[in-house]
């Protein structure tokens, strides 16, 4: 017999029975899980490092006339041009803080190892590279000028319980925006400021930045302006701060165009809250809605104005930290029927990724 | 002389002694139960004796499985596009999506023997064909203007018109065009050449159309078909004017050709990809369109030219930082974390494990503590690992070959069938139909998701109430890597309440009656094996994802393959009882419009809004008599 024949019988054999083991195997029930010694929970958060006001800037600025909507999205041109590269993230909590690696081209940023603690959340300092910030420049609609950046928290609380934390914003600031304005404004009222000495811990307790916007579409990611809003603090100093072309406003005007007013009510929702130094107790920041619709005035597209504002309390801190205010609908209005024979709804979605308290 | 078959006869007995087969018996003393043959299962990876090859075309241009197009570099290839549409561009691709220079490469091994597994190509129009009630233009495209307008269209009717509820309040309405004379070739082959980087044919092999087991447009597969979606419910069958959904920006509109068979049963036809390096050509020739063959520009990567992007595991079962080279296949698996009391997990506990997912191999694809990003899965850097990509879903219409994720369900005896519910009687997690995916699709969307690089680590809490027995971690898995394109469902038991293991309802099985060797579930669609076909309904139980009584009966009764009575229940249905549950979406399957537009309003009904398809229409009118042409299990 050929041995090309006996190859071949062989191989047929073989895929035809099946055997060769010499044993038969076990019919598979089904694998149990492996037990074993884990290391202890660690969380991973994500999300992107970018400066506000040159997302605000590039908003205001984008040409023509059908434009993305003001969103932090992931491909949103916005964050393409304020998006901050080479910045690091720490997660400062109840116990030791936690920090990225560089933030990628697009911002991102990635924290792995962070212990859970279901009390006391996180904040995320945002800290510059070393060096000027470079921002995409290419095709963007606001030419930034030149700026120095600076260690930025974000007092939105990262509440780490859960395994994954994604999506988070960590915002940063520069001196040529509205640090600069505040700076300006208190030269002109008499007390020489630079931004420096404004972010120094002996000559104030902190510079708070606050963006006031109406409801999100999409959790807290549209990042709309809010016009017509008053502000009051219970200590400190709070201006609005607004903006015009820079060249265009008053003076004060920072080199990003944004000034400082005594006026509380904002054009955009953009307020800055000036602490006292040596200030540790928490401070109340409220915010009104003064919009007055015109008699017959449809409701907008976040529902009927003036909106509702929940107080903000703020526990100072040096330097600067930026919060997001989300205004909602009047919760006193009539709510729309509910339908006693709708049917049950699909599960909400799992949205712990949020780690919102 | 003796012949050669004679002498295969006289051989046969001798080896079967020598090596202690008994070939004559047919129970499973093989102990594979359809899991295919030990000795050459091809879908086993660098574990048997061939790779795998998925071959998909798009528009003209072949693409990764993540639906990159592929570039031809430097390829003197006059047939195929400088610029490709790129499927990931844009829901829906509407004319203002251009063609663009493709960058992607498609790597395939140097002397490594691979199979075709799959071959897919797709041609479509998408807002091209907007006339709601025009059932002719979407055909009279496909006959005349598609890629595939070379084919044999002599015999097309329209035949199953699909209402679907995609989410409450919005429909979509999928017209198949059906029985052209190229769907029901099954004397048609397919050549597979690989040619070198000067278009020298360096090796070649010829796939039959019935080497392939599947091409069912339930699975995925073989379609034509016109797409209304969007839409909010008709107000009574056959209304002819489309009304927007609520919440939806538009109604969109989309003729499709697909033409996909995969899965090959005849683990012989492999083939050496030939010893190059750089870039060649694999070229696919089908009969039924011999000229205008489909062409796959490849780069020849030899082992040792690849990276070292995975990692070794350790002995405790996790993966460790020490680099190592990638093989093809993909294992999963999981640690799980002890239980308090050390033998079970009780009721308000917490299942905590780690996923590890390798290759065939047992290389990890990714670090201990996290997975690739989504952008590592498009950019082809993820090792293989596939994620849940819209684009591939609706714009190429796969069905779930990427979205590797898990499901936490139990326990195994109370899984049964849901019918009108968005949530099941038994405990799961997610609660939905959806696994938990390692990178949602919404991830997409939000600020840093597409570049979040997963946790490995899970946890799942139980409820207060947990009933007793065994539980399922289901990890649903996807790998592409060089050219082989591999799904795997796998079942984790673990105890809760009680050390005693309970089992599955055992309603419906049998399936390794047809589908054992290279044919075996293991290697079809998800990859889960018949043992564990009882998890097939933890997810597939609402119609935007099909419900399992839905597809399960279409895919059987339009097969040309399965050679079983379609009448005689008894082979997949282990209890009478299982069979007694008619639905208009289970009998629909088989019996289309059985009932005209009597009860055509049901299906524009919400999942949850009985009466509707789901409803049992045993205690309506069919309860003394089930179907007297169904052979039904015993009592």
């Amino acid at each position: 017999m050929k041995a090309r024949s006996l190859t071949a019988t062989f191989l047929l054999a073989a895929s035809l029975g099946g055997c060769s083991d010499s044993e038969p195997i076990p019919p598979e029930e089904g694998t149990n899980a492996p037990i074993g010694e884990l290391p202890e929970r660690r969380a991973t958060v994500s999300g992107v490092v970018y400066d506000p006001e040159a997302f605000f800037l590039t908003v205001l600025n984008f040409p023509g006339e059908v434009t993305p909507p003001p969103a932090l999205f992931e491909d949103t041109p916005y964050l393409l041009f304020s998006a901050i590269p080479g910045a690091t993230v720490r997660l400062a909590g109840s116990g030791s803080a936690v920090s990225s690696g560089a933030s990628s081209f697009a911002g991102i940023w990635q924290v792995e190892g962070v212990p859970l603690d279901a009390t006391t959340p996180y904040l995320a300092e945002a800290i510059p590279p070393a060096g000027p910030v470079e921002f995409f420049t290419e095709g963007a609609p606001f030419p930034l000028p030149p700026a120095t950046h600076y260690p930025t928290t974000s007092l939105r609380p990262i509440q780490v319980n859960v395994n994954e934390c994604t999506s988070q914003t960590a915002p940063m600031v520069g001196s040529a925006g509205a640090l600069d304005a505040v700076a300006q404004y208190l030269t002109g009222e008499g007390t020489p400021t630079t931004v420096e000495q404004l972010l120094d811990p002996a000559r104030t307790g902190g510079v708070v930045l606050f963006w006031v916007h109406p409801p999100s579409f999409f959790y807290d990611y549209f990042v709309i302006p809010l016009d017509s809003v008053v502000g009051e603090t219970s200590a400190g100093t709070l201006l609005s701060v607004n903006w015009a072309p820079p060249g265009v406003g008053p003076p004060g005007q920072s080199p990003m165009g944004f000034f400082a007013s005594p006026d509380p009510t904002g054009f955009f929702g953009y307020y800055a809250l000036v602490l006292p130094p040596g200030l540790t107790t928490p401070v109340t920041v409220t915010f009104k809605d003064t919009y007055a619709p015109a008699p017959g005035e449809p409701p907008g597209p976040y529902g009927v104005r003036p909106l509702v504002i929940a107080p903000v309390t703020v526990q100072p801190r040096p330097g600067v930290s930026v919060q997001r205010v989300f205004a909602y609908p009047d919760p006193s209005l009539p709510a729309p029927p509910v339908d006693p024979l709708e049917d049950p709804p699909p599960p909400p979605l799992d949205e712990r990724w949020l780690c919102q308290p | 002389m003796i012949s050669p078959f004679k002498s295969l006869l006289l051989t046969l007995p001798v080896l079967a002694l020598i090596t202690g087969c008994n070939l004559f018996d047919t129970s499973d003393a093989e102990g594979t139960r359809g899991r295919g043959a030990t000795a050459f299962d091809p879908y086993d990876s660098s574990a048997s004796g061939a790779i795998s090859l998925s071959l998909l075309s798009f528009k003209g241009c072949a693409i990764l499985p993540n639906g990159e197009p592929v570039t031809k570099g430097g390829l003197v290839l006059p047939n195929y596009p400088d610029a490709c549409l790129n499927l990931n561009a844009a829901i829906p691709l509407t004319s203002a999506i251009l063609p663009v220079p493709p960058s992607a490469r498609m790597n395939v091994k140097p002397g490594e023997l691979y199979f075709l597994r799959e071959f897919s190509a797709v041609d479509l129009a998408h807002e091209v064909h907007t006339d709601y009630n025009d059932r002719r233009t979407p055909a009279a495209w496909a006959r005349l203007q598609s890629d595939f307008k070379d084919l044999d269209w002599s015999g097309l009717t329209v035949g199953h018109d699909d209402w679907k509820v995609l989410d409450p309040g919005a429909m979509q309405r999928e017209t198949y065009y059906e029985n052209a004379a190229w769907m029901n070739s099954d004397t048609d082959t397919l050549l597979l050449e690989v040619l070198d980087a000067d278009g020298n044919v360096r090796t070649s092999e010829t796939y039959k159309r019935t080497d392939f087991m599947a091409e069912n447009a339930a699975t995925g597969h073989t379609r034509v078909s016109f797409v209304v979606a969007g839409l909010a419910p008709p107000r009574f069958p056959d209304d002819p004017v489309p009304v927007k959904a609520e919440g939806r920006e538009a109604i969109n509109y989309l003729s499709t050709v697909k033409v996909s068979f995969a899965n090959s049963i005849n683990p012989f036809k492999s083939f050496t990809m030939p010893d190059l390096r750089g870039e060649g050509l694999i070229r696919l020739t089908w009969s039924l369109m011999p000229l205008k063959p489909f062409l796959f520009p490849v780069t020849f990567v030899p082992e040792n030219e690849r990276p070292d992007s995975c990692f070794e595991m350790g002995p405790n079962g996790l993966p460790t930082d020490v680099a190592v080279r990638c093989g093809f296949g993909l294992k999963q698996s999981v640690v799980v974390a002890p239980p308090q009391n050390g033998r079970f997990l009780m009721p308000g506990e917490s299942l905590d494990f780690v996923v590890a997912l390798q290759d065939g191999d047992g290389h990890a694809l990714h670090p201990r503590d996290t997975m690739p990003s989504f952008n590592d899965y498009m950019g082809d850097f993820s090792n293989g690992l596939a994620y849940f990509n819209s684009n591939m879903l609706i714009n190429w219409r796969d069905t779930s070959a990427s979205e590797s994720g898990f499901k936490v369900v139990g326990p195994l005896q109370d899984l049964k069938v849901v019918n009108g519910a968005h949530t099941p009687p038994y405990f799961a997690f997610p609660t939905g139909v959806e696994p938990a995916y390692y990178i949602h699709p919404a991830a997409a969307y939000r600020p840093g998701g597409k570049s979040h690089r997963p946790n490995t680590r899970y946890t799942v809490e139980l409820p207060p109430d947990a009933k007793p027995g065994t539980y399922a971690l289901l990890l649903k898995g996807h790998r592409s890597y060089m050219g082989e394109r591999l799904n795997r469902l796998d079942p984790f038991f673990f105890q809760v309440g009680q050390a005693e293991p309970t089992k599955y309802p055992n309603q419906i099985g049998n399936c390794q009656v047809c589908h054992n060797g290279p044919n075996s579930l293991s290697n079809l669609h998800h990859g889960v094996s018949v043992d564990h076909v009882e998890t097939c309904k933890v997810c597939h139980y609402d119609e935007s994802v099909g419900h399992v009584s839905d597809f399960m009966h279409r895919i059987h009764i339009s097969s040309r393959k399965y050679a079983q009575n379609k009448g005689d229940c008894t082979l997949c249905h282990l209890t009478r009882e299982s069979t007694l549950r008619p639905s208009l979406i289970a009998c629909a399957g088989c019996h289309p419009g059985t009932h005209g537009n009597e009860y055509k309003h049901l299906e524009f009904e919400n999942l949850a809004s009985a009466p509707n398809i789901y409803g049992n229409c045993a205690n309506a009118c069919h309860v003394t008599t089930p179907p007297a042409e169904h052979v039904l299990p015993l009592r």
